[in-house]
């Protein structure tokens, strides 16, 4: 129950990013960049009656590189270098933390292991959009922390925005995302 | 720099299986925030989220209604 009420908190939170189409971003080939992210989630699920309460905080620090930029695309290389976790739920605890080697047995830990220091090897288009290709495909089914990763680009999502040509200094601006299947493959719209 | 203000709504409707078990999880919400934006890379410098959403999970025959609110925070530094 502890997993399924995790999926549902990682599935919304891959969506409340504001990535766009319609509008371009503009990378420049060798800069590298630190992507530092907190996320608070606060769930309530109700199960046979009972409210299962849930709070987890996660903080996310990714570097991105630069690789390559041609055709309107970019090749990045995105690497997870560290992860902090805190989860309750109902009344227990769990923690994890990627640089404390005491943490590599905890059960929040196996999620990540495949992530952890590796380099994932993206192809964004014009808008900060991953590119579809077989490789995050089979990344998004590997499991839900991976789905969630991959979901959000491996943090590119959070880094990047296709503001329009003619935006003002403060801007004010509307989007709606909608999401049929694998929040990855979704259909986007922008109003 | 651009200052952005955005308000937004998403919906999900995903069917994954779990542990052996069919899971179909769908959740609708809204969600706002702010970010300080390079105008002319589209780099995020700072961002604030705040999104709300209510849904349900089914698995094993059983609705079980959910409740999330999740507030995000970026930052991204050039190395």
């Amino acid at each position: 129950m502890k997993r399924l009420n995790l999926l549902a908190v990682v599935l919304f939170l891959g969506t409340a990013t504001m990535a766009q189409n319609h509008s371009t971003i503009q990378l420049t080939k060798g800069k590298n960049y630190q992507i530092m992210s907190t996320a608070t989630t606060e769930s309530k699920t109700n199960y046979q009656g009972q409210n299962m309460e849930t709070k987890i905080d996660v903080k996310t620090v990714y570097n991105m590189e630069v690789a390559d930029v041609a055709n309107g695309q970019y090749k990045v290389n995105n690497t997870l270098k560290s992860v902090k976790m805190s989860m309750n739920q109902m009344g227990m605890d769990l923690i994890y933390d990627s640089d404390d080697s005491a943490d590599a047995s905890s059960p929040l830990a196996e999620g990540f292991s495949s992530i952890l220091n590796k380099t994932k090897s993206l192809t964004l288009d014009n808008g900060g959009n991953v590119v579809k290709d077989v490789a995050t495909a089979k990344d998004a089914q590997e499991s839900a922390v991976m789905e969630q990763l991959a979901g959000s680009g491996f943090g590119t999502e959070e880094a990047l925005v296709a503001l329009p040509v003619n935006v003002k200094a403060d801007h004010h601006g509307r989007y709606n995302r909608h999401f049929e299947s694998n929040p990855l493959y979704g259909e986007i719209s922008r109003k | 720099m651009v200052n952005l203000d955005y308000t937004g709504e998403a919906k999900t409707s995903v069917s994954m299986e779990s542990q052996g078990m069919q899971v179909q999880t769908k959740t609708s919400g809204t969600f706002s925030g702010n970010a300080v934006v390079e105008k002319s890379t589209g780099i995020v410098q700072s961002s604030r989220s705040i999104a709300k959403a209510t849904g349900n999970i089914e698995a094993m025959g059983m609705e079980m209604p959910t409740e999330t609110n999740v507030t995000t925070e970026t930052t991204v530094k050039e190395l």
